[in-house]
């Protein structure tokens, strides 16, 4: 029927047959959540870019081994989250940290911005305050230790369920549960200093 | 009624509605009476708002083009693909070499024992040694060609209508009753001298390290053109045909000739 987008399943079984054309359709499909779920974990936009595409490269060359166990956005999801955690130590093993000034923009596709949220009706002060709140979060997750990252964005920003993360993360849903507990209380402390 | 502390570890999972029904009934009940879980539950709500509302970061336009070009630049090698991941690969790759060196070395092994003609010639006793000063005019081709016949023994034909003999294994000559003794040059220099000889003569030194000891393969009817050239330089002083191969009907014998050098 025309007009129906092709579902994920099909796209990787036409890649698996040699379809060029269906692994780009794929591509432009899910990159901008590859790249955003990457650049959450990483904030900087060349590690992000590099990790989001490297994902896809390691896709397309394993795509005969994808039997459809899962969904395909959670194959994407644990590749992006496992080269992400890659790119962290690596640059960790060198000395550069992770950290995001209070200060700083929030980074956004077309260069460097202030926090912008959906406008909710309030005033110009309540937006104002709401955007410096999202520059403070943003800073303070940068701060959180990777695991905790990872699952706050999976959960927050991907809206996966905890049975999902468990998928993506391969650990429990009690692991997965707890996990963002304590993500969302460390965060919740830091903010309390600000 | 729960304790706080009971039910501050399930306020997350209650905002995600991931609590199962009559623990979230609990949880939502111990809320609705505690200001301090509540207010707790209002900040948790606060911060994953927080998150929610964080700015998608979009890839860059060339993001698909980027992602092909490294397809196309990055293709795997085959050093890649025969050794990468390391961690597994490697291990796995040396233990299945080791296995195959381990099995060609067992099948290999009893070719590497002496031929039976040579075997036969030493156990025969029948020793024409002539390795000694005695000049090589001494012993006459009539001679070494009896010395041939009394070696004569049939062994497995060889495998290619090249000259071949049954192999020494290795740079350990056998006890040859027969013998070529060469003084006065170098080891180097007279086995160079063999070698092309050889060649010229359709045969060939058996392969190794040079040492003062060495086989030369030659088809019979060359033997006695080796044995005059050889002759023929100032340094060769005796000659014997050391052993020799029975080849299938219609290839020619080859013999084997052992040139030993002397200071």
């Amino acid at each position: 029927m025309e007009g129906v987008e092709p579902a994920d399943r099909d796209l990787v079984a036409q890649c698996q047959n040699s379809d060029e054309a269906a692994f780009d359709t794929l591509v432009r499909r899910h990159q901008q959540r590859a790249f955003n779920v990457a650049y959450q974990l990483l904030r900087n936009r060349e590690d992000a870019t590099e990790v989001a595409q490297d994902a896809f490269v390691r896709i397309y060359r394993n795509i005969e081994s994808f039997r459809g166990e899962c969904e395909f956005t959670t194959w994407l999801h644990q590749i992006v989250v496992n080269l992400a955690h890659n790119k962290h130590r690596w640059w960790q093993r060198r000395g550069r940290a992770l950290t995001v000034s209070l200060d700083a923009p929030v980074e956004t596709a077309d260069g460097s911005m202030a926090g912008q949220t959906p406008t909710t009706g309030g005033g110009p002060d309540d937006e104002a305050a709401k955007a410096e709140f999202i520059q403070t979060l943003s800073a303070k997750m940068a701060a959180l230790p990777v695991q905790f990252r990872e699952v706050l964005v999976l959960r927050n920003v991907e809206n996966l369920s905890y049975e999902e993360i468990a998928g993506v993360m391969k650990c429990t849903v009690g692991t997965v549960k707890s996990r963002i507990a304590r993500a969302r209380d460390a965060l919740r402390e830091s903010l309390k200093h600000e | 009624m729960s304790n706080c502390r009971d039910i501050e570890k399930d306020l997350s999972a209650l905002i995600d509605g991931e609590l199962p029904g009559e623990r979230q009934a609990e949880v939502i009940e111990h809320v609705d009476h505690c200001p301090q879980c509540s207010r707790r539950v209002a900040e948790l709500q606060k911060i994953v708002a927080g998150i929610t509302a964080l700015p998608a970061a979009q890839p860059p336009p060339q993001f698909l083009a980027d992602v092909r070009r490294k397809l196309r630049v990055d293709k795997p090698t085959w050093v890649d693909t025969l050794f990468r991941p390391v961690w597994w690969k490697l291990p796995l790759e040396a233990m299945a070499a080791i296995l195959v060196i381990a099995g060609i070395a067992i099948l290999v092994q009893p070719a590497q024992r002496p031929a039976p003609v040579l075997a036969k010639a030493e156990s025969a006793g029948r020793s024409a040694k002539i390795l000694s000063s005695e000049p090589a005019e001494k012993v006459s081709p009539a001679a070494a060609d009896r010395m041939l016949g009394v070696l004569q023994e049939p062994v497995s034909p060889p495998a290619a209508s090249q000259p071949q003999v049954a192999m020494t294994g290795g740079s350990k000559l056998p006890e040859l009753p027969e013998t070529l003794v060469i003084r006065g040059d170098s080891v180097v220099t007279v086995r160079l001298r063999v070698e092309n000889l050889a060649k010229e003569l359709d045969g060939r030194v058996e392969s190794g390290a040079p040492t003062n000891a060495f086989l030369v393969y030659l088809p019979q009817s060359k033997v006695a053109a080796f044995r005059t050239q050889v002759r023929g330089s100032k340094a060769a002083v005796s000659l014997a045909v050391a052993a020799k191969e029975v080849a299938p009907a219609k290839a020619e014998p080859v013999v084997g000739v052992k040139v030993v050098v002397e200071p």
